[in-house]
């Protein structure tokens, strides 16, 4: 077992780990940033080092600083949680190099799920689904409206080198292909040197539903069912919920082994999530993305598998075998998460930070809060402003929905707005409560939200 | 009020004309004078005794030089050769102090301004987090 972890990475999710590192007798070492002096892990580890100024590119992303801080400390282990250096594969390598265990997979597999057209190719190959399109690159008009005419339209022309949504265009019918294709082409020229472009069926409305898995070193890979992250903003995920309320146990079951085919065409280790869209019907799934690391929603699967993730992480890291087989997992009930966000939903989620005047969090029978605020403390602008993560758990979906109004109710926070209300509003819609929310619900609904939270507002000052 | 704040303070007070600066907060309070004339201070409220609490910074506490970066610290070159710098010397801009090591590499740390060394803080092979205080000097 690992003796001592350092754990490169801040907020919640540093706490969320510590926690684990000491209930399994792992000692912890927490860096910081000199913005994060003040911090609740480098309060609560076992012992704490700075690792350089504010900016995260020069602590939270110095691959030196951390690993000079590991091999100083004594540590054996990094766990890089999420974000920063946790899907980074020459920092995977740079710890195996240095001797230290980098708790997730290896810079390996982290290549190979992390670079979009591979993973798609090797996905492919394994049986996987992926959205239909061009067979390889289109290389011409001609050739991209034949692919598109036999997947269907609409359809999104991608440069094969794009990124951050350049490249990118959108055809909803043959009339318009052409012009599209020219100018993503010129685009992808100009922006990234190569305009190869390739073809891909566009899911229109989809649910984004997800599969945890765990894969250990002697070849054992189970998942522990699906989480629904559909309520989302710009790819932001604000509210996850697990089990999935839209998935026939049929469905679940055959998309949870699609799931570990994938984890095991990339030789996955550790925990880890595959991503997929789930088309409007509820009945075509296609792989999106896999993500290498432990997410932000893992702790709805803790709730309805009674499974520590994180735990399982260290165990898997130390190179034992999963203490849990496929058989003994079983999803018992609901779980829903909200994330509470320092943003001001009135103003186009402008981030604002600042100090926590007066905290109070939810109790009670089957909730759990993971946060790294304290009474007092300041959440630091230079970071991303996720304040806190409420999560419930109850035997029924609309239970669990209930419980989580309740919360909402009684949390607390004074000192900065957060996106609490608009939460609590969601919960009442009826869209959401019917399980009903694709990835187009909070955009769609957004002014009929806050248009709620207004009309509360009013009321109340009238009364 | 941060150590960093207070010897940002003490620079800027050396840099300006003033003799004597008093600064009081709620919880805090602090005297920078020049030259042992605290005494000459013009009218200070005699009635008013200075809060016992008040952290009164050691007249003798220099400004200090930091790590650049976190990684082991060196006073010498090698190990059997003397250190860079011994406590009274007198150094000049850039001439290094000692040596930072991260993951095999070393980084000269260079003194800030002419300067006599008052203190080394760290014991040689020491971890230095990041902007902790490696050797206090004192410009001249």
């Amino acid at each position: 077992m690992l003796k001592r972890v350092l754990i490169a990475n801040r907020g919640e999710i540093a706490l969320r780990v510590l926690r684990a590192c000491r209930e399994l007798g792992i000692e912890t070492v927490a860096v910081y940033s000199q913005a994060d002096a003040e911090a609740l892990h480098v309060q609560l580890a076992t012992q704490s080092v700075c690792i350089g100024p504010a900016k995260a590119s020069e602590s939270y992303l110095n691959q030196t600083a951390l690993l000079t801080a590991a091999l100083a400390t004594g540590c054996d282990g990094i766990h890089p949680g999420y974000g920063f250096l946790s899907e980074n594969a020459d920092f995977a390598d740079a710890c195996a190099a240095a001797g230290l265990t980098f708790i997730g997979p290896s810079g390996d597999t982290i290549r190979k799920a992390g670079s979009k057209s591979a993973a798609r190719d090797l996905m492919r190959a394994a049986g996987v689904p992926v959205t239909p399109g061009s067979d390889g690159p289109v290389s011409s008009v001609e050739e991209a409206l034949a692919a598109a005419e036999s997947v269907g339209y609409p359809v999104l022309l991608k440069a094969s080198a794009g990124g951050g949504g350049r490249g990118i265009r959108r055809c909803d019918n043959a009339q318009i292909l052409p012009a599209a294709y020219a100018e993503a082409k010129a685009e992808a020229k100009a922006c990234f040197g190569d305009d190869e472009m390739y073809l891909e069926k566009l899911v229109l409305a989809p649910r984004h539903i997800e599969f945890q898995v765990l894969a250990d070193r002697h070849g054992n890979v189970i998942h522990l069912g699906d989480r629904d992250c559909s309520v989302q903003r710009r790819n932001q995920k604000l509210i996850e919920e697990a089990p999935a309320r839209c998935l026939t146990p049929a469905l679940r079951e055959e998309m949870g082994q699609a799931a570990v085919r994938a984890a095991r065409a990339v030789n996955y280790e550790g925990a880890g999530t595959v991503e997929f869209l789930l088309d409007a019907d509820g009945e075509h799934f296609y792989f999106m993305e896999m993500n290498t690391r432990i997410q932000v929603e893992h702790g709805v699967t803790e709730m309805i598998t009674g499974v520590d993730l994180v735990r399982q992480q260290l165990r898997i890291a130390s190179g034992l075998a999963l203490d849990v087989t496929q058989a003994d997992i079983h999803l018992e009930g609901h779980s829903i998460e909200c994330r509470i966000n320092a943003e001001d939903p009135t103003k186009n989620f402008q981030p604002c930070p600042g100090q926590v005047s007066f905290l109070h969090f939810p109790g009670g029978a089957g909730v759990r809060v993971d946060s790294c605020l304290y009474n007092g403390c300041t959440l630091s602008p230079y970071y991303d402003s996720m304040a806190a993560k409420l999560l419930v758990h109850a035997p029924t979906r609309l239970e669990a929905i209930r419980k989580m109004r309740r919360c909402l109710e009684e949390f607390t926070l004074e000192g900065f707005p957060t996106n609490a209300e608009l939460s609590y509003q969601i919960l009442y819609h009826p869209i959401f409560v019917r399980g009903g929310c694709t990835t187009a619900f909070l955009d769609e609904h957004l002014p009929e939200l806050l248009d709620f939270s207004r009309r509360v507002e009013e009321h109340e000052e009238g009364v | 009020m941060t150590n960093q704040e207070i010897y940002d303070l003490i620079a800027c007070f050396e840099r300006s004309s003033l003799q004597t600066l008093r600064l009081s907060r709620q919880d805090f309070s602090i005297e920078l004078s020049r030259g042992g004339a605290a005494a000459a201070a013009p009218a200070a409220p005699a009635a008013m005794p200075a809060p016992a609490a008040a952290p009164a910074p050691r007249e003798a506490d220099g400004e200090a030089i930091t790590a650049p970066l976190v990684g082991t610290f060196y006073a010498a070159p090698a190990p059997d050769q003397p250190p860079f710098v011994k406590v009274g010397d007198r150094v000049k801009k850039g001439q290094t102090v000692c040596l930072i090591e991260a993951m095999k590499m070393m980084s000269e740390v260079p003194a800030p301004c002419d300067c006599i060394i008052e203190a080394v803080l760290k014991d040689n092979g020491e971890l230095a987090a990041f902007g902790e205080p490696l050797l206090r000097y004192k410009p001249c």
